[in-house]
């Protein structure tokens, strides 16, 4: 096992890390950028180094600068977090090539599914089932729009390197798919510098759901189970549960297996995520593959047993994962609300400032992942995320009422938080039902501005 | 825009240090916002059109003898010269203050200014973050 690691990364994330080197002692190496002096995960960590002023591309994207403090102070891994470089496969091959080990999947892993239109086609290959859509990246709109005709409206215009919805536009009619084409390549261009795009069937009104893996270097995959995320807006997660209430044992154990073999099939290794739509008939098809440990871990975490993180850098140091069954059924439910600081009463705009009063719930199986404490400073320069409050109960229902209490008992002020929506959707009939989809959160804003505005 | 997204978009702006900032209405109008008494941004340094070699320097007003104090802007290993710099020695603009050894590079210190050394806050083999403290001169009279 390593006895020194670096985290190139910042906030929660890296809170998170060293809580379980912690554990497991391993020392642990922090960088920061100027404007994170005073941040929690820098206080926390063994060593903390700064690695430049607090533009992202000058600090936590800079890889020469993490490099050259990890060299110096003798870490023998580094783990990326989520986010900045933890995608990124040429930052995966040069860490592995100046002798540190990686701790996540292979370079060559991360760059197939990187790329959308590849890692579909890859899945396609190996059993997978995929939404139907363009076999390779199409340049040219008139080729586009045969695509999209022979596939059926409406589809998604998508970026191939793209993530967060951007470069992605929806189509619903013929005579608006070349203009709409051209305009997904060019904030696919404007977005990630590669312009180029696919075409998907779109889905009406899918649930969003993933399948978490966890895989040795020596072949064996295990599937943790699924989280439930439809509760989004603009492709931004707002709560996340585990398990879902659409999946059946049997659905459980045949989505499992697709991801299973999707991992198999780029040779993967260390913690990942399938990503998939399912449809009301309880047809499902992969989405992406997100190669990185995600926000919302902690729920597989409290419903499998089993620390991430922990496997994670078991993986990297080459020890095989512990016996455990191909597919770990759940135990209980568990529901994370990611506590931002926007303002839901204004479309979610970003809400930066001195966190003044910053008191946590707690109790039975009550956890928070955060790096703020009172008077911490959430600055424009990175995310919004104060927090990540997750429960745990023996049944869904008990775990909503948990959650409802604990979002009640967690005050923050000086920010505007998304805590007043997540209260919202906890006692919406539609959530407590379990009969919803990702069209939840643009179907019901305005019943939930206009409750507030009446109280 | 809402004037209360204004109002908080003036104070994100101020409090990172800009003094200015526009806002694009529409396809062709922009309207430009000029703050007043922007809070002055404490950031020791700014990476455009910056020599890579030449080091970040402050100036400390303090006594008659205005001191200098130089922080790097690299990340590495600091390696000491092979000519010892001690506290007293007069030294010259371009003089060498040694090297910070990174992952792929090896970038040589020039001291910025002619002065006499006050204070030398690194030691050989010491690591340097972005920000480190590396010397104080004295410069002036």
């Amino acid at each position: 096992m390593f006895s020194k690691i670096l985290i190139a990364n910042r906030g929660e994330i890296a809170v998170r890390v060293i809580r379980t080197c912690r554990r497991m002692g391993i020392k642990t190496v922090a960088v920061y950028s100027e404007a994170d002096k005073n941040a929690l995960h820098v206080k926390m960590a063994d060593e903390a180094y700064c690695i430049g002023p607090a533009r992202p591309d000058l600090s936590y994207l800079n890889v020469q600068n993490i490099l050259s403090v990890a060299k110096a102070a003798g870490a023998e891994a580094i783990h990326p977090g989520y986010g900045f470089l933890s995608e990124n496969p040429a930052f995966a091959d040069v860490v592995e090539k100046c002798g540190f080990v990686f701790i996540g999947p292979d370079s060559k892993a991360i760059e197939r599914m990187g790329q959308k239109s590849v890692a579909r086609d890859l899945m396609d290959k190996a059993g997978v089932p995929v939404m139907p859509g363009s076999q390779n990246n199409l340049e040219s709109s008139a080729e586009a729009l045969k695509t999209a005709e022979n596939i059926g409206f409406p589809v998604l215009v998508k970026a191939t390197a793209g993530g967060g919805g951007k470069g992605m536009r929806l189509v619903e009619k013929k005579e608006d798919f070349i203009k709409l084409f051209e305009m997904a390549q060019a904030e696919a261009e404007t977005s990630f510098g590669d312009n180029r795009v696919y075409v998907e069937k779109y889905m009406i009104n899918p649930r969003h759901i993933e399948i978490q893996i966890i895989a040795d270097k020596f072949g064996k995959v295990v599937a943790l189970g699924e989280r439930e995320c439809s509760i989004q807006r603009r492709h931004q997660k707002l709560l996340e549960e585990s398990p879902s209430v659409a999946i059946s044992p049997e659905l459980r154990k045949k989505m499992s297996e697709a991801a299973i073999l999707a991992a198999k099939a780029v040779d993967y290794y260390s913690a990942g995520t399938i990503e998939f739509l399912l449809d009301e008939a309880g047809n499902f098809f992969f989405m992406e593959m997100n190669t990185r440990l995600q926000v919302e871990h902690p729920v597989t975490e409290l419903i499998s047993g089993y620390d991430l993180v922990e496997l994670q850098l078991r993986v990297a140091a080459g020890e095989h994962l512990p016996d455990m069954d191909e597919i770990i059924q759940p135990k209980g439910w568990a529901i994370e609300c990611r506590i931002n600081a926007e303002d839901p009463f204004n479309s979610f705009v970003p809400s930066p400032g001195n966190i003044e009063q910053y008191f946590v719930p707690g109790g039975p199986w009550v956890r928070v992942d955060s790096a703020c404490y009172p008077g911490y400073k959430i600055t424009p320069n990175y995310d919004s995320m104060i927090a990540k409050l997750i429960v745990w109960a023996n049944t869904r229902e008990e775990a909503i009422d948990r959650m409802s209490a604990a979002l009640l008992e967690f005050e923050i002020s000086g920010v505007e938080t998304t805590i007043p929506f997540q209260y919202y959707v906890m006692s919406h009939p539609e959530f407590r039902s379990g009969k919803f989809s990702t069209a939840f959160v643009d179907k019901n804003m305005k019943a939930f501005l206009n409750d507030y505005t009446e109280k | 825009m809402e004037i209360n997204s204004i109002k908080k978009l003036y104070r994100v702006v101020a409090e990172n240090g800009y003094s200015e900032f526009e806002l694009k209405i529409g396809k062709n109008n922009k309207l430009k916002f000029v703050l007043d008494n922007a809070i002055e941004k404490s950031d020791k340094h700014t990476d455009d059109n910056k020599n890579q070699n030449e080091m970040n320097s402050k100036v400390l007003p303090t006594d008659k003898n205005t001191n200098f104090e130089v922080f790097s802007d690299k990340v590495g290993v600091y390696v000491a010269p092979d000519k010892t710099i001690n506290v007293g020695d007069k030294i010259k603009k371009e003089d060498n203050f040694g090297f910070v050894k990174g992952i792929s590079f090896k970038d040589p210190i020039k001291f910025p200014k002619n002065g006499i050394i006050k204070e030398v806050c690194v030691s050989d083999g010491e690591i340097v973050d972005y920000g480190k403290l590396l010397c104080i001169l004295q410069i002036g009279d």
